[in-house]
């Protein structure tokens, strides 16, 4: 498929997705999306992932916006298929790092030596506004990492979820989106029965998102959500039981 | 990313600053040749008693730019890995 998809563009602002996967180990990979934000010529990468597709995302990011024009790179959470690359991009560019404050400390086990370019986000988020526009950093924690952001933006009103709304399934040689939701939860379920804190956490997260105008849910991993399929999907999420809820089974 | 210094035994005849040179640069990335070329001008010379450096500034075309970002990226993280031990 292609590996790069524009998710919205109104001449002045665009958010752009990317695909790209570690092929050396593509039976065992989740399908990986990457999203970038350009506005007015600066950008905000989303989740850019690990050292091995750092080169190819590189170029392609540099197809949409100089990179030293790169202002803010956003981690919804520390895994390595999120921040793994963070001292490649510290080196890179001169963006600053946003990610929740538990998680810096760690980062210096990738490799990265750049402690005061990150932005360490308090629990409850925070919002960087543009014009009239906004990108809010929304809280996601335990879904499924402890200290968790989602990112919405006002503009394109797409929100990245990171993991929430991950599927589990093989890249498809078309565009990255859900046709059909009730085929679609299959692939679901699995991912967050296991990585999801509970159900009351799951409430929270949709509680917050239902107040958002929101056109489009573009997970990390997985496939888009956009229009009915938005509400199908946060109407499923919100009656999800997850992670301890299912304590039972756990130990 | 702009400016190179080389350091020189000798020092070609007549090179002056503001003189226009061309630049090629071989490196290895990927355990491939990373070939890089352009025009530059040179910008200072120092002369020490057994050498002498000289600074040429240049433009690279956005590609080569990328290109060699990605090169340092990987020798600093090169770095990086030994000073850590990661």
């Amino acid at each position: 498929m292609d590996n790069e998809k524009i998710l919205f563009d109104n001449g002045t602002h665009k958010c752009v997705m990317f695909s790209f996967d570690d092929e050396s180990h593509e039976d065992a990979f989740l399908s990986v999306n990457q999203y970038l934000i350009v506005q007015n010529g600066h950008g905000i990468l989303i989740d850019p992932g690990s050292s091995a597709v750092f080169d190819e995302l590189y170029e392609a990011v540099s197809r949409h916006v100089e990179v030293e024009n790169i202002k803010f790179i956003f981690l919804s959470h520390q895994d390595p298929d999120v921040s793994g690359a963070i001292a490649q991009w510290s080196i890179s560019t001169l963006a600053k790092f946003i990610m929740s404050g538990l998680w810096t400390r760690f980062m210096s086990h990738y490799g990265f030596m750049s402690m005061d370019r990150v932005l360490p986000l308090g629990d409850h988020g925070a919002k960087l506004k543009f014009g009239q526009d906004s990108l809010w950093f929304v809280p996601a924690h335990f879904l499924h990492s402890p200290g968790n952001f989602s990112l919405y933006d006002s503009c394109s009103k797409i929100i990245f979820s990171g993991d929430i709304g991950a599927a589990i399934l093989n890249t498809p040689e078309y565009y990255k989106i859900v046709e059909n939701f009730e085929e679609h939860k299959k692939h679901l379920y699995g991912f967050h029965k296991r990585y999801m804190g509970s159900n009351k956490l799951c409430r929270a997260w949709v509680g917050h998102v239902e107040k958002l105008a929101v056109d489009m849910i573009a997970p990390q991993h997985g496939f888009i959500f956009e229009k009915e399929k938005v509400k199908e999907f946060l109407a499923w999420f919100k009656e999800l039981q997850c992670g301890s809820d299912y304590i039972q089974e756990l130990y | 990313m702009d400016a190179v210094k080389l350091a020189l035994n000798a020092f070609p005849a007549g090179l002056k600053k503001d003189d226009e040179v061309v630049i090629d640069m071989v490196l290895t990335m990927d355990k491939k040749p990373l070939i890089l070329n352009t025009k530059a001008v040179m910008f200072r010379k120092s002369e020490t008693r057994y050498n002498f450096s000289v600074v040429f500034l240049f433009q690279f075309a956005p590609g080569q730019r990328n290109k060699l970002v990605q090169y340092i990226t990987q020798i600093q993280m090169s770095i990086i890995r030994e000073f850590k031990g990661l």
